[in-house]
């Protein structure tokens, strides 16, 4: 999806864009109303976000204006006034909402999704291949008028690929574009997709309509020239907001795109050679471009020493970082080699190299990196796709490998042990879990009861969770389907152990949001082998949606974004800003249960406005816009008081919190002097007297 | 289809080759490349290329460096210049922008896009 945004506020737009495209949107920038509207007429965008008050021309004008030429995507007003006249004023002018500042990124960008997933408003053209017919309008399909019934997300991958028929839409594509970041399917969902989608198809009396590209993708089948003539233009509109054909769709440069594909595609798809995008000559070149690729990963091993000596830089930090001490040469040389592996593996058909090397590089550029193990996990995740070679489609290999590869860069990655919860109402499987999975690393809480699975959630949050299908009082089926409704246990793995091979089951299983089915009997290699990979791309996805994956929490990088953001809103609106850190001092598995427990206790308490992150293993930090220092500790100490009396109390006899503060602008103007201030200032507050003054360590 | 000369600016052998063979299949461009900046201005003012895809990080001479260099001579300042970088932080593609660059690419590139997407910033499309 691409955005562009107008406003002239360089520093949250700049947060923004940052927040934007960490959710892998395509986003562009326009600093005054004119910039906006030729951006606008250059390039076709599927939501407009602008700010009321623009240079140039303002944003009403600039709204009516995309309005009367046809703009007809999601328009977003951003507007520092309150007044019902404005807001009027905007939504006559053709905006779709509006938002008054100052506004939270979440609240923005769950406008900005909520805009996106309304249906278009005007009549889309139907797109066509052959006799197909989607209407998108309808949302049916058809083939030679006869109707053809698809689930939505085959209907999702039907139309991504008619949309865009020139484009090669990479698994990660298809994870980023049709699902949900806080769902986490594997690759295998999407095989599995494409393949019903195929069969449907077919059956249908539609073949080959989808392509494998080795190494690459999938896209739409280039029709048979006969065909494309039937066809004829019909489709050559392909983006429901174009409002004029691209010229220049860079024209300013400014195009970041976190988008697996690589910038531009699009630009180049929908240029001036379209027109005759099915004749011979746009087949020879479409040739050509796939000889490239092929080219360029044929060159891949006469780079890979190069590529080996950056990946070795990187696994030094991270035995550095495990060690506890990371020196700053070392950190230097792991960030301008994560960098260079940024801009080259995906050269070679790594995207998601490329992607996870963006992911290292942000993580050492970090100022204080206390998240060793999750650090050294990308790397050992990065290491093996280069294990894996440029050729992606290869076999995988046999299940024994990928187990020894995967603990042995698990062991590497951290000392921690995974904590999985398998509930089956069969004593026998459960036994068999607990003898398998600990000598790998992996905790077994066993249950034979399903009802209490909840108990067992919020007093030892798992990392993945094994489920039986059939139970007594609760299936596995409702229990997934329970998981999933609310957002805390959106990311969590859940996995299957079902003897069912019947594809209707196995079809419902993923619709209630599992990530996998294990079949029965268990075989250990194939066990371990999948729960590993389920924890490796959970514990990423997580990583990756910003969320911590113990509390629920943002995480450290999106919690500073958006610490940053209230910092500036408390800058530019003259309001003070409370930095609270609170600080569980415990023993590693005391403190997993206490950060849990505290992060539970603070999160419903937090307003809509303020910010709440996980910012280490042992801290969490919560912004309070607008709020003395106090004020803010009151609020966070009564919040904690009743956690304290109970589940925090019964597990910390003894033991210690620590909360502590500072304030914008009295204590510092950056986030990291008032972090550092908040430090210095660590107060006890003793469970054992909840009630009594908090007193000075 | 007139053929085009391109020059690529980039101290990674890697991101040099795959950019020249791109070109040279999906174009037919004419393509020369220079490992480092100081390299680069001298083949810039011999050879006269179409268009420059210069890279951002580069020991000694960074690419904003080279820029500056290129837009100082009187033979090279017409010649259009891409920047190739890895960074998606906006303001800092904006400072490229603003230092004079003609367009920002993000890497990684697609080897089979490449040339369609220097057309189109360029307008040679």
């Amino acid at each position: 999806m691409k955005l562009l945004l107008v406003d002239d506020d360089d520093v949250l737009v700049g947060q923004l864009a940052s927040d934007l495209v960490s959710q892998n949107y395509v986003v562009d920038i326009a600093t005054d109303g004119l910039l906006g509207w030729e951006y606008a007429t250059a390039a076709s965008y599927d939501l407009v976000v602008l700010d009321i008050d623009l240079p140039g021309l303002d944003g009403v004008s600039l709204c009516q204006r995309l309005r009367q030429t046809g703009y007809a995507g999601p328009i977003l007003l951003l507007t520092g006034r309150s007044s019902s006249t404005d807001k009027v004023q905007g939504l006559n002018a053709g905006a779709d909402d509006y938002l008054v500042k100052p506004y939270t990124l979440v609240e923005l960008t769950a406008r900005i999704r909520a805009l996106l997933r309304r249906p278009p408003a005007v009549n889309d053209l139907s797109l066509r291949w052959g006799s197909l017919q989607l209407d998108p309008n309808a949302g049916q399909v058809t083939v030679a008028d006869r109707l053809v019934v698809f689930s939505p997300k085959e209907y999702g991958l039907l139309e991504l690929f008619l949309r865009y028929p020139d484009r090669i839409f990479s698994n990660t594509v298809l994870l980023e574009r049709l699902w949900n970041a806080d769902e986490a399917p594997g690759e295998e969902t999407i095989r599995t997709h494409i393949k019903r989608l195929r069969r449907k198809l077919k059956q249908a009396g539609v073949d080959d309509m989808v392509e494998n590209v080795y190494s690459m993708g999938y896209r739409l089948r280039p029709l048979p020239p006969e065909a494309a003539d039937a066809l004829g233009r019909a489709n050559e509109v392909t983006s429901k907001a174009a409002i004029a054909p691209p010229t220049q769709a860079l024209t300013s440069g400014v195009r970041p795109n976190s988008d697996a594909l690589p910038p531009l595609a699009e630009a180049t798809a929908a240029g001036p050679a379209a027109p005759d995008r099915d004749g011979p000559a746009a087949r020879e070149q479409a040739a050509r471009e796939q000889a490239a690729r092929e080219q360029a990963i044929a060159a891949f091993e006469r780079f890979r020493p190069a590529i080996d000596d950056r990946l070795r830089a990187l696994h030094q930090a991270a035995a550095a970082l495990n060690a506890g001490y990371l020196p700053e040469a070392v950190q230097a040389t792991a960030r301008a080699a994560a960098h260079k592996l940024t801009g080259s593996l995906g050269l070679f058909g790594f995207m998601e190299g490329s992607h996870l090397a963006r992911q290292i590089e942000d993580w050492l550029q970090q100022p204080d990196l206390a998240e060793g193990s999750m650090f050294a996990a990308l790397v050992d995740q990065l290491g093996l796709q280069l294990q894996a070679g440029p050729k992606l489609a290869a076999p995988d290999p046999a299940p024994d490998a990928v187990v020894r590869a995967s603990l042995f860069g698990m062991a590497g990655a951290s000392s921690d042990r995974y904590q999985v919860l398998a509930v089956d109402d069969d004593p026998a499987i459960l036994a068999q879990l607990q003898r398998l999975l600990p000598p790998w690393g992996l905790d077994v809480v066993p249950l034979d009861d399903p009802r209490q699975v909840w108990d067992s959630l919020a007093t030892s949050p798992p990392d993945l969770v094994l489920l039986d299908l059939d139970m007594p009082h609760l299936s596995g089926l409702d229990l997934c389907q329970q998981l999933r409704q609310g957002d805390r246990w959106q990311t969590l793995p859940v996995l299957f152990l079902t003897a069912c091979r019947d594809p209707a089951t196995i079809y419902q299983l993923y619709q209630t949001g599992a990530d996998d089915y294990l079949p029965k009997p268990i075989l250990e290699p194939e066990l371990i082998n999948r729960l590993f990979q389920r924890l490796e791309r959970g514990r990423l996805l997580q990583t990756l949606a910003g969320t911590d994956p113990l509390t629920g929490l943002a995480n450290r990088q999106k919690g500073t974004i958006e610490l940053d953001l209230l910092l500036h809103l408390a800058q530019r609106y003259g309001q003070p800003l409370s930095l609270v850190r609170v600080e569980v001092d415990q023993p590693a598995p005391i403190a997993k249960a206490l950060m849990n427990a505290v992060g539970q206790a603070l999160v419903g308490r937090v307003r809509s406005g303020d910010a709440i992150a996980c910012w280490s293993k042992s801290e969490i930090l919560v912004g309070v816009l607008d709020t003395d220092l106090a004020t803010a500790q009151a609020q966070i100490w009564s919040a904690l008081e009743s956690a304290l009396a109970t589940a925090i109390a019964v597990q910390t006899t003894g033991s210690e919190l620590y909360l502590s503060g500072a304030t914008f602008p009295d204590d510092g103007h950056r986030l990291a002097d008032l972090y550092q201030r908040a430090c210095q200032r660590r107060v006890s507050l003793r469970p054992a007297h909840p009630r009594g003054q908090p007193s000075r360590s | 289809m007139t053929i085009k000369r391109i020059l690529i600016i980039d101290d990674e052998a890697d991101v040099r080759e795959i950019a020249k063979i791109s070109l040279e299949i999906t174009r037919q461009w004419e393509v020369t490349t220079a490992a480092s900046g100081e390299e680069g201005v001298r083949l810039a003012s011999t050879y006269h290329p179409d268009a420059i895809l210069l890279d951002v990080v580069m020991p000694k001479t960074d690419g904003l460096a080279t820029l500056k260099q290129l837009s100082k001579n009187t033979d090279t300042c017409h010649i259009p210049v891409i920047l190739l970088t890895a960074t998606l932080r906006l303001a800092t593609q904006q400072t490229f922008v603003a230092a004079g660059a003609r367009a920002v690419l993000v890497k990684p590139f697609d080897p089979g896009l490449l040339g369609g997407q220097i057309e189109t910033v360029l307008g040679w499309s």
